[in-house]
């Protein structure tokens, strides 16, 4: 096992002073027994209305068959009131470890994409460990990813130009449904957008180590997600690549790719890896390693000067990539 | 845009928000932020615009935390000043709970930020130095080039109340007879403030003797008075010297006791001493204060008997003239 021998990079000024905030509120680490208070917990509760504002936003929710055997998922639909057909669509996955967030969880960023590029966004209630462990999770995402592309004339969308994403665990899952849906021929996906995604169960990269007991979403915290999610197959050879994408070894035939992490949090080296590797196999990825950010940070403050760079770096591969 | 404190307050209604406002300044303050990044601290707190304008320059972030370009479209927003300039939050309707604890604690760290970065604040302590007669010739010689100043030219200071508002560089300074204001000018300019305005009006000395003119300035400016709100340093002649000899010791003066003790009975008198004082005969007197030349005669006569000296004559206008000045400097303040 790795160990740290150095402390972690210091924090940006602006968001330093940020988390002197919400370590007042969040403790650093998340431990089983915090998963039922934090679902309860107002940090990621804001009503989607409230969210939406006055923004000519419509929202629609549906239900749709879940996979194979298992019960129907919720969706959520969002498009501009003024939505032309044939535009890209955005299927997001929400962050949270895999235990707790629900489909609104982003929903202040994913919005912003709806008006910028008239995408419609669906956005999935993927059933959350550890109650529903792995492959709940990820069937559910992917079979919400099928529904969505063999209804794009419907929702209004061009198929050739669905883009898959989601921030933490929410783009771990977006990175194993793209290995999913790339291992079976089908959807087609134009690319994959993971923001500090979470992809690796056996937590030991330096980052990883260097992160304990601050910050957001420390080492405790991804133990105790992937704890929940893998239950006693957490680090043996019986993770699938669709649950652990950093388990695969094989990255090629991968849609463009977007990797966007900070130098602060436990998933930096994982990230930082994943670009490579799809790199290493002649594949295409967009890397950004933001200093001095933790997990989340664009999240928690939306307005710091890091959290802008970081989400207009966003936005414009999103332009790249859908053409507009 | 959706206010940090605020979202958080439903994971632990226990904490204050008072303390989270603190952390937050706190940390931007000892990492040396800057005022842009302070600035968008209040809007990331209190989700709406902040903005600030000191010394000319004014910043603008939107709730959204971008640098807005667009000047503010209305005055009236909450705000609290800090060392010269303002801070405000642009909160439409209602204030929120911890609008005033964020105004406070943006306004200090925008204080602490600007004295330390602004081009403003560098030459109010430029100034400060070159006018402390403390100061070492090396700092004196660095503070010489950032006023800009020329070796072997001529400059004055001037000492002002500390509202007054002076076209070239100042500094407000705390001294015993209140705050006052010292400006630097050229020594040509002839005009500093308005003539009905209050000043000491520094000598000329090169920049390296700028505390001289300083110490000069500050002693006018006591020694003005409504019927001299201007007074020049360079007129004063030996009374400087005086005013510097005397400077806390001349309360047992028995001129000065006496003079005071008649000023307090007779409210009239400062002015027609002053009158005394400054012109050639008492009949120029009893114009200028508007009375009759028989009752300023009569007035005279009761002053020499309270003085225990004539001021009708030349002897005792001097002494007058002396008592009067030594009686502007104990008691002129300007707070």
């Amino acid at each position: 096992m790795t160990i740290a021998t150095h402390p972690a990079p210091p924090f940006d000024v602006e968001l330093g002073a940020v988390l002197a905030v919400i370590g007042e509120m969040l403790p650093p680490t998340i431990t089983p027994e915090l998963i039922v208070p934090f679902r309860q917990g107002g940090l990621l509760g804001t009503p989607i209305n409230e969210i939406i504002g006055d923004r000519p936003i419509r929202h629609e929710e549906r239900t749709i068959p879940g996979p194979v055997g298992a019960p129907d998922l919720t969706v959520s639909i969002f498009s501009r009131t003024d939505h032309v057909a044939g535009g890209p669509g955005i299927y997001h996955l929400h962050g949270g470890g895999m235990i707790i967030g629900d489909r609104f969880t982003g929903a202040d960023e994913y919005l912003a994409w709806v008006m910028e590029f008239d995408a419609v966004v669906v956005s999935v209630e993927y059933r959350l460990a550890p109650e529903n462990p792995d492959p709940y999770p990820v069937d559910d995402s992917y079979a919400g990813l099928a529904w969505m592309a063999n209804h794009a004339d419907e929702l209004g969308i061009d198929v050739d130009r669905i883009v898959i994403g989601g921030a933490s665990a929410g783009g771990g899952l977006a990175a194993g449904v793209a290995l999913k849906a790339r291992d079976l021929g089908t959807p087609t996906l134009a690319g994959q957008l993971l923001i500090y995604p979470m992809l690796d169960d056996r937590n030991e990269t330096v980052s990883s180590h260097q992160i304990d007991g601050f910050g957001v979403w420390d080492r405790g915290s991804n133990d105790t997600g992937w704890d929940s999610l893998l239950g006693d197959r957490r680090r043996t050879e019986n993770v699938s690549i669709y649950a652990a994408p950093a388990r695969a070894t094989d990255l090629t035939n991968l849609p463009p790719t977007f990797i966007d992490v900070a130098t602060a949090e436990v998933f930096r080296d994982e990230d930082v890896a994943y670009a490579t590797k799809i790199w290493e196999q002649g594949g295409i990825a967009e890397l950004h390693v933001w200093p001095g950010g933790f997990h989340g940070f664009d999240a928690m403050a939306p307005q710091a000067a890091l959290s802008l760079e970081a989400r207009a770096a966003r936005v414009a591969w999103l332009h790249r990539i859908l053409g507009e | 845009m959706q206010e940090l404190v605020g979202r958080l307050t439903a994971l632990d209604a226990e904490a204050t928000e008072t303390i989270k406002v603190i952390a937050y300044f706190d940390v931007l303050v000892a990492g040396h932020a800057s005022t842009q990044v302070i600035l968008r601290g209040a809007a990331i707190l209190s989700g709406c615009a902040a903005g600030f304008s000191s010394d000319d320059a004014v910043l603008r972030i939107d709730a959204s935390g971008v640098r807005a370009l667009e000047p503010c479209t209305r005055d009236g927003w909450p705000s609290h000043s800090f060392g010269g300039g303002m801070a405000w939050i642009e909160r439409e309707g209602s204030a929120h709970a911890n609008d005033d604890m964020i105004l406070e604690r943006l306004a200090i760290a925008l204080g602490i930020a600007w004295e330390r970065i602004s081009p403003a604040a560098a030459t109010r302590r430029a100034l400060q130095v070159i006018i402390d007669s403390e100061s070492t010739p090396q700092a004196r010689l660095e503070a010489t080039h950032r006023l800009r100043l020329v070796p072997r030219t001529l400059y004055r200071v001037s000492a002002t109340p500390e509202d007054t508002i002076l076209s070239g560089p100042s500094v407000v300074l705390s001294t015993d007879f209140g705050s006052i204001r010292a400006g630097l000018q050229a020594t040509e300019i002839t005009e500093v403030v308005e003539p009905t305005e209050r000043a000491g009006i520094g000598i000329s000395t090169p920049p390296d003797a700028l505390d001289r003119s300083w110490a000069s300035a500050l002693i006018a400016l006591r020694l003005s008075s409504e019927r001299e709100p201007v007074v020049n340093a360079e007129e004063l002649g030996a009374m400087l010297l005086l005013a510097d000899a005397t400077d806390g010791r001349a309360h047992d003066s028995p001129d000065l006791i006496a003079l005071e003790a008649l000023v307090q009975s007779q409210p009239r008198a400062a002015a027609i001493l002053e009158s005394i004082a400054d012109t050639d005969s008492l009949r120029a007197v009893a114009v200028e204060v508007g009375l009759h030349h028989s009752t300023v005669q009569a007035k005279a006569a009761g002053f020499a008997d309270a003085l225990g000296f004539d001021p009708r004559s030349p002897r005792g206008r001097v002494r007058l003239a002396l008592a009067l000045a030594l009686r502007r400097l104990a008691t002129n303040r300007f707070d």
